[in-house]
């Protein structure tokens, strides 16, 4: 492997970089402020809002700060200099080339050494011995698939693009339309605008028993793409799974409630989403088209997130002047005209997700884990080296040096020694 | 049934844990056969246990603290009697397997009566790589820190405690352990986050157990490199391993006990 810096400045920070010192100090630094700010009540409690000086450190969003960032790209860089520098040492080793703090193994003979040897496991190659050469790459392999993950989520994340929204039984939503969509969070080279779909909701079961599961969320939607008629995309959703259109998915969220449908004379159907007010009720606070404030309130027999069942629903409109019942079908008065209630459903809450590059992920993810079961089988490279005159050998051992070089002491020849991942 | 069943396998390994005892203060080798004995002979009923529970209530011992302390208990006698029917040297560290057992068994039947359906977002493949991981780590850590703790103890005076083996390898068998559950550690939140993924459209939210994960993967991640680029080994590595067990038992069984998280399910108790 290539020598990369050239000057001595830019080698003393070669070095720096590629230091273990510097990797335990990343590692440890991270895993304590990990460990303290996953404490913060703001984090843990989604009522708890951030205080003044957490935001202004940046620790309203602890892994979304500068500081944590700064720490990812220096571990980073950090392991892309050890990576480079341990294939270096490994393509050494590879050869056959053993380095200066290979053990060194007394022998009586050079026959002894090849009879220790292959009961230790290794095989001869030449006059070189190995020992599951190719666990040497384990911690390179490792290192290559850190390096990857850290990659991929960096780019995913900068094209990510999330967003939550609601949408009642029957109702269409156009995603791309202003106010639909709320919370939305998109990484620094997403698209400008949520995705031009249109999202129909076919039916919503807030409390569907599937078996086998406590009764949760299920929907059917249907997804339209903006703009290509021809694509066009069913299908039932549950908390378990989204539902995939292009590059977007569409998953159930959690949040629900009831909705009413009003069909304003001359203005077509509006739908209104309810908010739970107490175990009972809920209401939706509205301005006719007059400009007056108004509430629309439901109250129920039994509490509104009952699986078994709300019971008789009742619904009223409370504004300055007075309460009024409404009833379903039945026309009242809403600011200069009427207006009737044509239906009563539920709104749920969605999100849609993009997340680009998931592949790139997904094979950072398979490289590191290749990179640990390699590191698995303990790799060693042994050769004879008559040192100083007296017969003896050179071992690197990846692991259990230490053993070998008690079991070389008692070894006699003709008797097997017994080893990890040897004995049997 | 269950009931029956569950006692069956608690007496047989509070017995295991017995003649283990008896091999490893005394000396005396029938002591670890018949611990083994008794260790084997447990795992039938503890299977019959937790088969009973599966069929009444539907799913895996993955949702209640009883279901997945026991479940726990079960993965780690399994691994350690398929791991020392290879590796024979490490059959007396059941000393220090059979005691822990034993314990999980008493935690986990204070919750027996605590039963009910798992959520929905249960429904997904990832469940079983990310639960299954999490068992086998929880176990392959509990055999490093035996092995650990065994070669803390014979350190001072290797003679002492013939039973066990040089601590040469009782330190081999703990490094080793330890990497296997640095592995299953990557496993279990890999397959979590690609589950999280699946169901909410985010691989990471930051979530109390998956950051104490996390971290416990980064402390792992130290003490490796503290072994392969340093060279520590001996009775500071022994420690570390200690260190590491407290990691992790902390992520499995305290975190999701004392701060809400949506991993509070999995241990929910009386």
């Amino acid at each position: 492997m290539p020598e990369v810096p050239q000057s001595a400045m830019s080698s003393r920070v070669w070095n720096s970089l590629r230091s273990p010192r510097l990797a335990l100090t990343i590692l440890s630094l991270t895993m304590a402020y990990a460990a303290v700010v996953s404490w913060f009540p703001w984090l843990t409690a989604a009522t708890v809002a951030a205080p003044v000086w957490a935001v202004r450190l940046g620790l309203d969003h602890p892994f979304r700060s500068l500081t944590f960032l700064a720490a990812c790209a220096l571990l980073f860089v950090n392991t892309f200099a050890c990576t480079w520098d341990r294939f270096g040492r490994v393509l050494k080793l590879w050869r056959g080339e053993l380095p200066g703090y290979a053990a060194r193994l007394p022998l009586n003979s050079a026959a002894d050494f090849g009879l220790l040897m292959r009961d230790a496991g290794f095989r001869d190659h030449g006059g070189v011995h190995f020992k599951n050469r190719f666990a040497l790459w384990g911690g390179g392999v490792l290192h290559l698939g850190i390096l990857s993950i850290l990659l991929s989520v960096a780019v995913q994340q900068a094209y990510s693009d999330g967003g939550s929204f609601e949408i009642s039984e029957q109702e269409v939503v156009d995603l791309g339309a202003p106010g639909v969509i709320f919370d939305r969070e998109a990484g620094y080279l997403a698209p400008g605008r949520p995705p031009a779909l249109r999202v129909a909701l076919d039916s919503f079961d807030a409390y569907l028993h599937q078996s086998g599961y406590a009764p949760d969320r299920r929907s059917r939607l249907t997804v339209l793409e903006s703009g290509r008629q021809d694509r066009k995309v069913s299908g039932e959703i549950d908390r378990s799974g989204g539902l995939a259109v292009g590059d977007t998915t569409i998953y159930q969220a959690i949040p629900s409630g009831f909705a009413i449908d009003i069909e304003v004379k001359g203005a077509g159907v509006r739908t209104l989403h309810l908010r739970a007010r107490d175990r009972m009720s809920a209401l939706a606070r509205v301005s006719d088209p007059a400009g007056e404030p108004l509430s629309f309130v439901l109250e129920a027999e039994r509490p509104l997130n009952d699986p078994k069942g709300t019971g008789r629903i009742t619904l009223r409109m409370e504004r300055r002047g007075g309460t009024q019942t409404v009833k379903l079908g039945e026309a009242f008065p809403f600011g200069l005209g009427l207006a009737r209630v044509v239906a009563v459903s539920r709104w749920g809450g969605f999100t849609y997700a993009r997340t680009p590059g998931i592949a790139l992920v997904f094979s950072g993810f398979a490289v590191a884990l290749a990179g640990c079961f390699l590191l698995l089988f303990p790799a060693g490279v042994a050769r004879l080296d008559a040192g100083d005159g007296e017969p003896g050998a050179r071992v690197y051992l990846s692991r259990g040096i230490e053993l070998l070089l008690l079991e070389s002491r008692q070894f006699q020849p003709g008797a097997s020694a017994q080893h990890i991942f040897g004995e049997r | 049934m269950q009931t029956v069943t569950f006692w069956g396998a608690t007496t047989c390994y509070a017995l295991a844990t017995g003649f283990f005892f008896v091999a490893l203060v005394f000396g005396k080798k029938w002591g670890g056969r018949w611990g083994r004995v008794g260790a084997m002979a447990g795992l039938l009923p503890h299977a019959a246990a937790l088969g009973l529970r599966w069929a009444e209530v539907g799913h895996g011992p993955y949702s209640s603290r009883y279901e997945v302390i026991s479940g726990n208990a079960f993965v780690l006698v399994a691994i350690y009697l398929a791991v020392t029917l290879v590796y024979r040297q490490l059959r007396p560290v059941g000393a220090f397997v059979m005691p822990v057992t034993f314990l999980l068994m008493g935690w986990a039947v204070s919750s027996f009566g605590v039963k009910g359906e798992v959520p929905i977002i249960f429904k997904s493949y990832w469940l079983l790589l990310h639960i299954g991981f999490a068992k086998a780590f929880g176990a392959s850590l509990i055999i490093a820190a035996g092995c650990a703790v065994a070669r803390l103890i014979k350190s001072p005076a290797p003679g002492r405690l013939a039973n066990l083996p040089e601590v040469e390898r009782l330190d081999l068998y703990a490094y080793q352990f330890l990497m296997i559950s640095f592995l299953f550690l990557g496993v279990m939140i890999i397959a979590g986050s690609l589950w999280a993924h699946q169901s909410w459209g985010r691989y990471w939210g930051w979530d109390p157990i998956e950051t104490s994960s996390l971290a416990t993967w980064l402390a792992f991640g130290i003490i490796l490199h503290f072994r392969v680029l340093h060279r520590w080994s001996g009775r500071r590595m022994a420690w570390l391993t200690c260190v590491a067990f407290a990691f992790g038992m902390a992520t499995l069984y305290v975190v999701a006990l004392v701060v809400p998280t949506i991993h509070n399910s999995y241990l929910v108790g009386k």
